[in-house]
């Protein structure tokens, strides 16, 4: 499996895609930066409106931390979509060139090649999570400094820098399990769909249906807990004052649930089904 | 409103109250406030606001006579715009006058009650009134309306009775919900502005704990 998993991952990194879809991160990662810095002055204003009129403030809040913050509420949508698209070339191209019969024309199980490619998915996307969280860090606190992190979540949270740091870091670490529940998922897309274009449509689609969703509450346990939509989001549950660990837990465990089921129904299709 | 100061003068001295250019006893608590050429002092700030979760903050205050008092921290720290004002400096900027309206009790302390009306529209509040301990020569307790920022309500609690700064200081003022622009992304973040628009001001208070008092008099 360790063999299979190595060359899906060489295939990856000599598909010209994969460094257009890193390029693509990366670019769209700088202009998230400039949009979250500019949009961040005017977010601070209206924040520390009232606030204003009985305090006078010291320290900038516009700042490393809170420009990461940001950064993180508009990566959940665009990310996802550029790696739905990549992760589910690893196969389109594949069926679009042939090589999957020829592949298993060698001494590869059906199963053992599908498992390959998701694991190789997996690696792929926290590859490009390090990339993007180390990048990120680094350019907001280079160019941003570091300072006092406010956010807006049951009210106004204001959190020291190290503490900030902290819940950061474990909020990029909470929604890389939203990523990879979506590259796994295009990777089923790309196994019932086969064809690139319809399976990028269908995944755009999913994802975009899964963010409107993710908006529409419903005083229900069972739907803030297993609705897929409701899933995506724990990342955010880190800037609540007190963190609820178990809830963060419980959704990521329901998360990986879907993730292992949305793979194993890939790996089903993928078995049973005739390769041409 | 404009007129406000000279209605309320007006009809103090029209019930018989005895209102005066100022207090002799407010004139004898700035002359001691006066007397502290400079200090310094570490100040640990405690913000009791409803919607706002903020951890302590820690920051050196440092004040010398004829110079605005400076706050300094390495943290983002919130200064309220009232309550720092140890000399009275705020409160003398400009002309004014004292209404004595006795002897009452706060907190089991017989106090000097003293409405402070300015008589100049440039004043930034309106009237205060000042509850001062006529024996330690302290404020206890001031209330002031100011003209743009409602109300603040300070109480001052000293370490000792001859202390002329005290060791803690609260200052409660009124504060609105925050209005949240429709975009700014947050889980959720929604705003119902029915909800907004008829929700009442909100008590908010800052609790200062000075130590390490370093004080110079004349």
């Amino acid at each position: 499996m360790m063999q299979l998993v190595l060359m899906e991952l060489f295939k990856i990194s000599r598909q010209r895609q994969t460094y257009y879809a890193v390029g693509a991160v990366l670019v769209l990662e700088g202009f998230i930066l400039m949009s979250a810095f500019y949009q961040g002055r005017e977010i601070l204003e209206v924040l520390l409106e009232n606030l204003r009129e009985s305090f006078e403030f010291q320290g900038d809040l516009m700042n490393g931390n809170l420009v990461i913050y940001l950064v993180l509420n508009s990566f959940w949508f665009h990310m996802p979509l550029i790696l739905m698209i990549v992760v589910s070339g690893f196969l389109t191209v594949e069926y679009k060139d042939r090589t999957v019969e020829a592949t298993l024309l060698q001494p590869v199980s059906r199963g053992g090649l599908i498992v390959s490619k998701y694991l190789a998915a997996l690696v792929f996307t926290g590859a490009i999570l390090v990339l993007l969280a180390g990048s990120t860090f680094g350019v907001s606190y280079a160019f941003f400094g570091r300072g006092d992190l406010v956010v807006f979540l049951d009210g106004l949270s204001f959190f020291e820098h190290p503490e900030a740091i902290r819940r950061l870091l474990y909020a990029f670490i909470t929604g890389s399990n939203t990523m990879m529940f979506y590259a796994v998922t295009s990777l089923t897309l790309a196994v019932i769909f086969k064809e690139a274009t319809v399976t990028w449509i269908v995944a755009a689609i999913f994802l975009i249906i899964n963010t409107l969703l993710l908006r529409l509450d419903m005083d229900s346990v069972f739907y803030d807990y297993f609705f897929l939509p409701k899933l995506t989001d724990s990342w955010q549950y880190l800037f609540y004052s007190e963190i609820p660990w178990g809830v963060i837990l419980k959704k990521n465990l329901v998360l990986w649930g879907y993730t292992l089921g949305t793979a194993a129904l890939g790996a089903m299709i993928f078995v049973k089904r005739d390769v041409k | 409103m404009k007129r406000l100061p000279a209605i309320l003068a007006f009809l103090f001295m029209a019930s018989g109250l005895p209102a005066q250019e100022v207090d002799p006893l407010l004139d004898r608590l700035k002359t001691r406030l006066d007397s502290v050429e400079r200090f310094e002092a570490r100040v640990r700030m405690e913000v009791d606001v409803s919607f706002v979760n903020m951890p302590v903050k820690y920051a050196d205050i440092r004040y010398e006579r004829g110079k605005p008092l400076t706050i300094a921290s390495e943290d983002f720290t919130m200064i309220p715009k009232r309550g720092l004002d140890f000399t009275l400096g705020e409160l003398y900027e400009y002309p004014f006058m004292t209404l004595s309206l006795g002897r009452v009790m706060l907190e089991g302390k017989a106090c000097e009650l003293i409405k402070v009306i300015p008589t100049t529209d440039q004043s930034d509040y309106s009237i205060a009134t000042l509850w001062l301990d006529p024996l330690g020569l302290q404020l206890l307790k001031s209330e002031i309306h100011t003209r743009k920022n409602g109300v603040y309500d300070i109480t001052y609690t000293y370490g000792a009775a001859g202390d002329v700064l005290p060791r803690q200081i609260r200052v409660g003022f009124e504060v609105s919900g925050i209005r949240i622009p429709l975009r700014f992304l947050g889980k959720d973040t929604q705003v119902d502005r029915e909800k907004l628009k008829a929700e009442p001001e909100q008590k908010g208070a800052i609790y200062l704990q000075f130590d390490q008092w370093k004080i110079t008099r004349k």
